[in-house]
């Protein structure tokens, strides 16, 4: 075991650039948009981007666990948008318009929040559960989620749920030092934690092994099962938090439109940053140089006036280019 | 093979990058000869385009290229997230004036947050919350109370001349919860009550999401059940649409009992032509889009918002900006099937 991790960490400093190439194109880009549009590295715009960027880049720090695993998650963007509508409706102060529950008081934003991860790490077990004792394609399992989250949301409000209170806001609208957005530092400890589970834990080795080879992760003696549900729950919390995060920036929630398509954005930020979807293979800076290159694309853009349909023909081509260059990295392995 | 792969990325990442920025120095080469001294740059934040949404855009963008200015045009997809992101950008990028059409009415307050100190003009959706307008954010839109009672009053008329004071009505109802659906739906049974008809539901209420499939499967039922009705209510054309189609296939005539709906869409044009759908009524996209551009440089050029165009502001709040609706019949049809 010692022997093959040695030998690894060798094979990681070989390939040092090649892992990393995703930072190099990351640079190149921040360099190119700055000579062209000398704004784009000002403190407001990195703000602003980064701000923008916060919450996809949370569920991609959760999807790209179900990668590594060898699954997917395509319920994330539901969760957050059932969350969000939960937890707005527990921070609605009484008298304000539209409430949804007009006789209750306000829950503090904290105790929000918590039933809304709670919420997040409830359907995380579950879809975990059905996906490691059926068997079935995490495709249609997070597919069902999805489908099923999204119309929870919509049945329990048919309309958004706004006029949240200042100290639910707080999650996103909060500054530190009167510069760094609450919202920003939340984004940078989900990376640090995912980061730290992923490196540190026997949990995240036990996951890359099961997504390189889930047979012999089991003759190992690892408990896929048990596993699997933990690398959902995640997931979810993650889509979770993004859903509180979410009614916090923009003080309301829409069951129809919120967290629409988040998690193919996740998907995407992950997959670009070398998370391979034949799994056992991911990078936590990778998953976030791959958050970042979505940001300056979309910031770009608009700095640039560029017709924003390019922004996704060259987010196309980003991605299906990743993925190439990525299964030729792992065939070049074996 | 590894120095090989690193050019392909290298080459990649030059690629992208100039790719965005080729396509901006075109863009800025325009913007460029017009900007004498201040910047005349303008950004239009939309929710998301379909159809409708996209014949304002690309008004408004005619519009601002013929005022002088040039208009960066964005699509939120439907993410009031995203929404908030762009109008901060625009701000950073030191643009004096944004055009929202809202995700989330709800996050109007938030939007004029984020634009600081630039003018904003939110078009065709209102903010939830009025009280967020003022000299600087002002609203371009159609009244959606008003679309209602230009059907409420055409069947008021079409009734009352066969003698008819009590009806049955079927309602297609577009995404619950909406504004526009809310209003749509109240001024219509308000219109049908002022003007003497009486007007009960000949079935529960239909919520159609504004969708034509969703309608024919809805009312597809109803007909062979053989629900008794006099008129089909529609929040949209679309929806009224799919009623007309669901009631060809049971070989019936839909010109029988009147259909009435919202938008006139091209398609809607063409069936109030052959008598399918009795009427429609135009919401003016283009009316909306060249409104918005030119209530925001009217903004920045200190002027009154509707200076220059032929539309009312509202008489209680003078940061609304009025574009009307038009009920469109099978004598004006004509003028709207090539607008």
């Amino acid at each position: 075991m010692s022997n093959t991790l040695a030998s690894k960490r060798d094979f990681d400093i070989k390939k040092f650039l090649s892992q990393n190439s995703i930072w190099l194109v990351l640079v190149i880009m921040v360099i190119g948009l700055q000579i062209v549009s000398p704004v784009f590295l000002s403190t407001n715009n990195l703000r602003t981007m980064l701000e923008g960027e916060s919450i996809k880049g949370i569920l991609a720090f959760g999807i790209m666990w179900t990668i590594l695993s060898k699954g997917i998650d395509l319920g994330a963007g539901s969760i957050v948008a059932l969350v969000s509508v939960i937890t707005a409706s527990l921070v609605q102060p009484i008298g304000v318009a539209n409430k949804l529950f007009p006789e209750m008081a306000a829950l503090p934003g904290w105790a929000a929040a918590i039933v809304g991860i709670a919420i997040g790490a409830l359907i995380g077990a579950i879809v975990g559960t059905i996906i490691a004792y059926t068997k079935i394609p995490p495709f249609i399992a997070t597919l069902g989620t999805q489908l099923i989250c999204r119309a929870l949301a919509k049945i329990y409000s048919t309309q958004p749920v706004s006029n949240l209170s200042p100290d639910f806001r707080i999650f996103a609208k909060g500054k530190l030092f009167e510069i760094i957005p609450s919202i920003v530092i939340i984004f940078l400890i989900i990376f640090a934690i995912s980061g730290f589970m992923l490196t540190q834990t026997r949990f995240g080795k036990n996951i890359y092994a099961i997504g390189g080879n889930d047979h012999a992760a089991r003759v190992a003696g690892i408990n896929v099962e048990r596993n699997l549900i933990k690398v959902y729950i995640w997931s979810a919390v993650c889509a979770a938090i993004g859903g509180v995060l979410l009614a916090a920036r923009t003080g309301s929630a829409d069951p129809s439109t919120y967290g629409l398509n988040y998690e193919l954005d996740a998907i995407a930020a992950a997959t670009i940053g070398g998370t391979s979807h034949t799994g056992g293979v991911a990078r936590i800076s990778g998953v976030l140089a791959g958050i970042l290159v979505l940001g300056v694309i979309n910031n770009g853009l608009v700095l640039l006036s560029v017709d924003d349909n390019m922004s996704n023909v060259i987010k196309g081509i980003i991605i299906v280019g990743a993925v190439i260059i990525d299964m030729r990295k792992n065939a070049a392995k074996k | 093979m590894k120095s090989k792969r690193i050019m392909s990325l290298i080459i990649a990442g030059v690629l992208s990058a100039t790719m965005l920025g080729g396509c901006g120095s075109t863009e800025q080469g325009t913007s460029d000869q017009n900007s004498s001294g201040e910047s005349k740059k303008l950004t239009l934040v939309m929710s998301q385009r379909d159809e409708w949404l996209s014949t304002l855009d690309a008004a408004a963008k005619q519009a601002a290229t013929d005022l002088g200015y040039s208009l960066n045009s964005l699509d939120s997809q439907s993410d009031a997230n995203k929404q908030i992101q762009f109008v901060e950008t625009a701000r950073n990028n030191g643009e004096k004036a944004v055009i929202v059409n809202l995700v989330d009415p709800n996050t109007a307050g938030d939007i004029v947050e984020a634009a600081g100190d630039m003018k904003v003009v939110f078009v065709n959706r209102p903010p939830a919350d009025l009280s967020v307008l003022n000299e600087n954010v002002v609203y371009v839109g159609s009244n959606e109370m008003t679309s209602g009672k230009f059907q409420g009053e055409w069947l008021a008329q079409y009734f009352k001349a066969k003698g008819q004071t009590e009806i049955k009505y079927i309602l297609l109802n577009g995404i619950l919860g909406q504004v526009s659906t809310t209003n749509r739906t109240k001024s219509v049974l308000q219109a049908l009550k002022d003007n003497g008809i009486t007007a009960v539901e000949a079935s529960a209420p239909l919520a159609c999401d504004y969708d034509r499939a969703k309608a024919m499967n809805q009312i597809g039922p109803l007909l062979s059940t053989g629900t008794k009705y006099d008129c089909i209510i529609s929040n949209n054309d679309a929806m009224a649409l799919g009623a007309i189609e669901a009631i060809e296939q049971q070989n019936m005539d839909p010109s029988e009992k009147p259909i009435v709906g919202i938008d006139a869409t091209a398609d809607a044009c063409a069936a109030v032509k052959s008598g399918k759908l009795a009427m429609s009524v135009f919401q003016d996209p283009k009316g909306q889009g060249t409104g918005a551009i030119l209530a925001a440089i009217n903004l920045l050029n200190g002027k009154a918002i509707n200076d220059g165009i032929d539309y009312k502001l509202d008489t209680e709040n003078p940061n609304i900006e009025w574009v009307p609706f038009e009920p469109v019949t099978v004598d004006n049809v004509d003028d709207y099937l090539n607008k």
